[in-house]
């Protein structure tokens, strides 16, 4: 397109024409495949569905985790809007403005969106039966980019107000007659139309998003404004803040005697370690949800660590998930994630897919990993493929699939008992393990996912076998509870495990005996806690002893956490420093690295600039660019002289005319070559400017005033 | 604070090749040594002026940020050198023959194999299948992404819907013109109106897309650009960030630009297009990026076509007040082209007196050149003539007789900055001189000649 490379051109716009697509699937565009050597002819695209049926599973389940998390302050919040003004402190010399501040650092607005939907959600109570019943709030949201002043604040709240209810009969005011519309007494007179002729008034709820971004002398002044007003005008504030500590920002950044005309009450939307323990607990380790793809332990490392460390938003958990569900697509085998039929509705249509011969290298792949499951393949490799059936092949898979499903609901079940027993010793202040944080239970999830639980099992059997006889009856308790709230699918494995625990209770001694003095307490404590080693030793067992875990389990597969935390300064720089790492090489050429001479120009004052103090002399690294680019015309000469002896290898003869000859030659060529001397400084200077505005665009210098012709320099790294 | 040894005290390290190695092997060595001796040693050696004995090889191992408090923890010594005066700057001709002029080897640039057909292909379908999966994408790294990002606009994101490409480096770019561009998708410019306030066109285009079937692709060359970066952009652009029907495809090439955004704001997820549709979700701003490194190695001429190659601020005042307009060329400094158009539009007689001071000034470079002297010969002002010289050569030459039409003749070339003046220190007169390169001004004497 010419435009596109016009330099003139600030904005090019290229509108959709009908002509410029391609028949067929939307989604050819997306399709890519890393392992086209082993992957279906379609491979892509059934993978990019199974993708979307595996991750729209997850999602939902963990969206539906991350609301129930908020519901009870979505529900404290709307009703302490109901209450603002019905449940105030008597005796009070002067109404106080109610104000709700909403810490949401950790789901980025999230929690208001529910709030606000709720809250215009709640309809009135005497108007149930109504054609069209009214809200008892009105909402108006106000952003810190809209009210840079007062009076833009002003008139965002009134007319957010007025402009969301304008009666039966749309009134037609008069510039010149009107309030105006910052005008609280506008607010006033449309507060007495709209809620005339009810019984309960309703409520005006201002919401102030990114609080901290408002500007404290204007949301000051709205305070004020406003606490003249109430309770005429019930006007109700709600602060979404992203701080953690609000509570700490109001007192620091407001004065008392604005604070004093406040009712503030705080609360915290969920956040921390807590609410990320819910959700992968409750996606990955549930026994009511069975995910499609089960993360790995790198993954999970990952996810926690980023959390911790770096960002603390839940959004960031789903992109963490959505990436590792992407990225885990990739292999061709999950396309039997969900099922075998490869996106046919019957497995014998699935069967004659695979027998197509475009899909031989796919269904060798598979063979070899069901039954050579080792990276080298068997000598009969070859000549079993010949015996096994297509359809067998699919059914094999299936029953792979079931099993691992088996298998891994048997390691949830009893992760959730470790977690029962685990909360019950936390409780009764016992060791249950030798890291640092015994209340981690990431580590323990991905201790479970790696197969390495032994040290965890083997602290909390001897917390057990500690245990005294009443604390050891209320876990047994504990225990058999846990086992009969089992999903009823799941009731059924736990039957033999019911029977234990009522031996083990039946065999405490009674009550009556104090301090256990018969020894039988701590007998049971030990079997209790034999018992369990032997369990959790059986089923907590990694997923990948299963045969195609590859295809439901990501295992050590890493993340890919480039795509979300990238080291820009570092590739910035290895472009710079180290070009040659980038471009493509014949196989064989040496890419040992280029002399200084052979960089391109930018890279070349680049590594000047490494080498320089924190002031740079502009003239001073004119001539250091200017002797390498000579070494560089050196190199030049001597390949061209070197070519041209390898073309004409005669010597030069003759003395006297021949002589006479060069010199004058000579001379000649020296007035040439002082004006390709001239002509090269020329170019030279031109590549100095052009590499010297290129590392002024990328921002490594910084001019100065401090001394003419001097640059800063702004990246302080050691070159190797 | 690990323990530092003493070093040698920063000097210029650009004077030659030599001195940059060695000043190398200093940074790399490390030693023991507490902070209190080091400070002892070093306000020691800055009274003194001494040099400080070898630092021992040590098992430290030295990051960025050790190189910059050592860099900071004493004056950096450089020399007086001032560049705009001892070289001529570049004229727009001058640069634009010189780089056209480079010998092959230099004007081929090194090629990432990320330009290839292949690697593109499969980087294509990747980033479609991440934007159709809610991200948006920034594409860092070093070289000029512009062609990289303009083929996959034209090649897949035209095939899928409307694409609308922003030169952020651009310096006369403004939002108002993204917003006008919009008028060229017809369904759009039927609901949106021009003369309506920026908030509610911003508004409105986001409200368009939710409903189209049709997605919209944004394509932004430097969203690190000072157009870009305040807030009330920011937010207008978080907005439509976060539509699901608009994808977001930009690129960054400062080397602090990641800090433009918070990690809520990088982090933020595009919503259903019902949740996005409700007013409840009106305040949810953010970008969603995932970020890919497509290092190019491709030179930023398109990017810095209105940098003033003449001034080392190029970068950055060059593009003030070029809105389309052609380079500002930098008064100090005349292009042959301006100097031949200037002298077609005078008399005779002043082009004469030109031809006889250029003539002069041609023979004192020719004169520095044969006496060896380097460097010196760049700054033309050194080869001026005094105007009392000038006058007797113009009044042998009958071409002024007098001090008042000599003045005259002088003064059209002055008006037009082809001949600059100054007052001369020690003779207390005027220095004339003709603000050309010795080639240049050989070029136009030659063809005043030869008319």
């Amino acid at each position: 397109m010419d435009k596109l490379e016009d330099i003139n051109q600030k904005v090019i716009c290229i509108p959709f024409s009908d002509l410029d697509t391609e028949d067929g699937n939307e989604n050819v565009s997306q399709l890519y495949s890393l392992f086209e050597d082993r992957d279906l002819a379609d491979g892509a695209r059934l993978r990019l569905d199974a993708y979307r049926r595996a991750w729209s599973k997850s999602l939902q389940r963990i969206q539906d985790i991350m609301k129930a998390l908020r519901t009870t302050l979505v529900s404290s919040v709307v009703e302490r809007v109901a209450n603002a003004y019905s449940e105030t402190l008597p005796g009070l010399p002067y109404p106080e403005v109610p104000v709700l501040c909403v810490s949401d650092y950790a789901s980025d607005g999230l929690t208001m969106t529910e709030i606000i939907e709720e809250l215009k959600a709640t309809p009135k109570p005497d108007d149930l039966f109504g054609d069209d019943p009214l809200p008892s709030n009105y909402i108006t949201q106000l952003d810190a980019t809209h009210c840079s002043n007062v009076m833009y604040s002003m008139r965002a709240l009134v007319s957010g107000f007025v402009e969301s209810w304008s009666g039966e009969e749309e009134v037609k005011r008069k510039p010149s007659s009107s309030l105006a519309s910052y005008d609280m007494n506008t607010l006033h007179a449309w507060y007495e139309a709209m809620s005339k002729d009810r019984d309960k008034s309703p409520s005006l709820v201002v919401v102030f998003h990114n609080f901290e971004q408002f500007d404290p002398s204007v949301v000051q002044d709205i305070f004020h404004i406003s606490s003249l007003h109430i309770p005429q005008l019930p006007l109700i504030f709600i602060l979404s803040s992203s701080s953690p500590q609000s509570s700490r920002y109001l007192r620091q950044t407001y004065s008392r005697s604005t604070l004093s005309l406040l009712r503030i009450t705080m609360f915290s939307a969920p956040h921390g370690d807590h609410a990320l323990e819910q959700i992968l607990t409750k996606t990955f380790f549930d026994l009511e949800f069975t995910p499609d793809i089960i993360v790995g332990p790198a993954i999970l490392d990952y996810i926690v660590d980023h959390f911790n460390r770096q960002n603390s938003n839940l959004d960031a958990v789903l992109t963490d998930l959505q990436l590792a569900h992407m990225k885990h697509f990739e292999e061709p085998l999950t396309i039997f994630a969900q099922d075998s039929l490869l996106g046919t509705p019957r497995r014998k249509t699935a069967c004659t897919l695979l027998r197509q011969p475009q899909s031989f290298t796919f269904l060798d792949s598979v063979f070899a990993r069901l039954h050579s499951p080792s990276a080298e393949p068997s000598a009969d490799h070859a000549e079993a493929w010949r015996i096994e059936s297509v359809d067998k092949l699919l059914e094999t898979i299936d029953v792979e699939r079931k099993q691992f499903q088996e298998r891994t609901l048997s390691m949830r079940i009893w992760f959730q008992a470790m977690c029962h027993v685990r909360s019950f010793l936390l409780r009764n202040g016992h060791k249950i393990a030798d890291y640092a944080n015994p209340k981690d239970i990431f580590r323990l999830m991905t201790a479970v996912l790696r197969g390495e639980p032994e040290k965890d099992i083997e602290c909390i059997a001897k917390a057990i076998s500690k245990l005294p006889k009443d604390q050891l009856r209320i876990l047994l308790k504990e225990l058999a509870d846990f086992v009969a709230d089992l999903p009823p699918l799941v009731a059924e494995l736990a039957a033999p495990v019911s029977l234990n625990l009522a031996s083990f209770m039946a065999g405490l001694p009674d009550d009556d005996d104090e301090g256990d003095l018969s020894g039988i307490g701590s007998q049971v404590a030990d079997s209790l806690a034999q018992w369990l080693s032997i369990q959790w030793t059986k089923h907590l067992i990694s997923p990948e002893e299963s045969k195609l875990w590859d295809i439901w389990y990501t295992g050590l597969t890493p993340f890919p956490s480039e795509l979300i935390n990238p080291s820009t300064r570092a590739s910035l720089l290895s472009g710079m420093l180290q070009p040659w790492c980038y471009v493509e090489t014949q196989a064989g050429s040496d890419q040992a690295g280029m002399a200084m001479w052979q960089l391109p120009d930018t890279s070349i004052l680049f590594r000047l600039y490494m080498e320089a103090g924190k002031l740079i002399n502009v003239y001073d690294w004119f001539e250091a660019f200017v002797l390498v680019l000579e070494a560089q015309r050196e190199q030049a000469r001597r390949l061209q002289v070197g070519k041209e002896q390898a073309v004409s290898p005669k010597k030069g003869k003759g003395k006297g005319k021949g002589k006479q000859k060069q010199n004058s030659d000579a001379a000649a060529s020296g007035e040439e070559a002082g004006d390709d001397d001239e002509k090269w400084k020329l170019q030279v200077q031109a590549q100095f400017m052009r590499a010297l505005h290129e590392l002024d665009y990328l921002g490594f210098i910084k001019h100065t005033g401090r001394k003419a012709d001097h640059v800063l320099r702004t990246v302080f790294e050691v070159v190797d | 604070m690990p323990p530092r040894s003493p070093r040698k005290r920063p000097v210029s390290v650009l004077d030659s090749a030599s001195q940059s190695s060695s000043s190398e092997d200093d940074e790399e060595s490390s030693g023991s040594g507490s902070d209190a001796e080091i400070a002892i040693s070093k306000s020691r050696s800055r009274k003194q002026g001494h040099d400080e004995p070898e630092d021992k090889p040590g098992f430290l191992v030295q990051a960025g940020f050790d190189a910059y408090f050592y860099q900071s923890s004493a004056r950096s010594v450089t020399s007086n050198h001032v560049f705009s005066t001892l070289i001529p700057p570049l004229t727009a001709d001058e640069y634009v023959d010189a780089i056209r002029n480079m010998p092959p080897s230099r004007a081929a640039p090194l090629e990432s194999s990320i330009n290839t057909e292949d690697s593109k292909i499969a980087l294509f379908a990747r980033f479609m299948r991440e934007l159709q999966e809610g991200f948006n994408l920034l594409f860092h790294g070093f070289g000029s992404k512009r062609r990289f990002l303009n083929s996959f606009a034209t090649e897949r994101c035209a095939k899928e819907g409307h694409v609308v490409v922003a030169n952020g480096f651009h310096p006369g770019f403004a939002f108002k013109d993204l917003l006008g561009s919009f008028d060229n998708i017809p369904e759009l410019s039927e609901t949106v109106s021009s003369s309506s306030s920026v908030e509610n066109q911003v508004a409105r285009i986001h409200e368009f897309f939710l409903a189209s079937p049709r997605h919209l692709y944004l394509i932004v060359h430097n969203i690190d650009a000072p157009a870009f970066r305040s807030t009330k952009i920011r937010s207008y652009l978080s907005l439509w960030a976060l539509n699901p029907h608009i994808h977001l495809v930009a690129s960054i090439d400062h080397i602090n630009a990641s800090l433009l955004w918070s990690t809520p704001e990088m982090s933020a997820r595009k919503r259903s297009r019902e949740s996005a549709a409700s007013s409840a979700y009106d305040h949810m701003r953010g970008f969603s990026w995932l970020w890919h490194d497509i290092t190019t190695l491709l030179p930023y001429d398109f990017e810095l076509s209105f940098a003033d190659r003449s001034s080392i601020q190029g970068a950055r005042g060059g593009r003030k007040g070029a809105d389309g307009a052609a380079i500002q060329v930098s008064a100090a400094a005349m292009s042959e082209t301006a100097a031949l158009h200037i002298l077609a539009s005078v008399t005779q007689k002043a082009k004469k007196l030109f031809q006889l001071m250029g003539a002069r000034q041609l023979e004192s470079i020719d004169s520095a050149t044969e006496e060896g002297a380097v460097a010196q010969g760049k700054d033309m002002q050194q080869h001026s003539i005094a105007y009392d010289a000038l006058f007797n050569l113009a009044r042998d030459n009958f071409v002024a007789t007098n001090d008042t039409a000599m003045r005259m003749l002088l003064g059209e070339f002055r008006d037009h900055g082809l001949v600059l003046s100054a007052q001369s220190g020690s003779a207390g007169g005027e220095a004339l001189w003709i603000p050309l390169r010795k080639e240049r001004l050989a070029c136009v004497i030659q063809s005043l000649q030869a008319e």
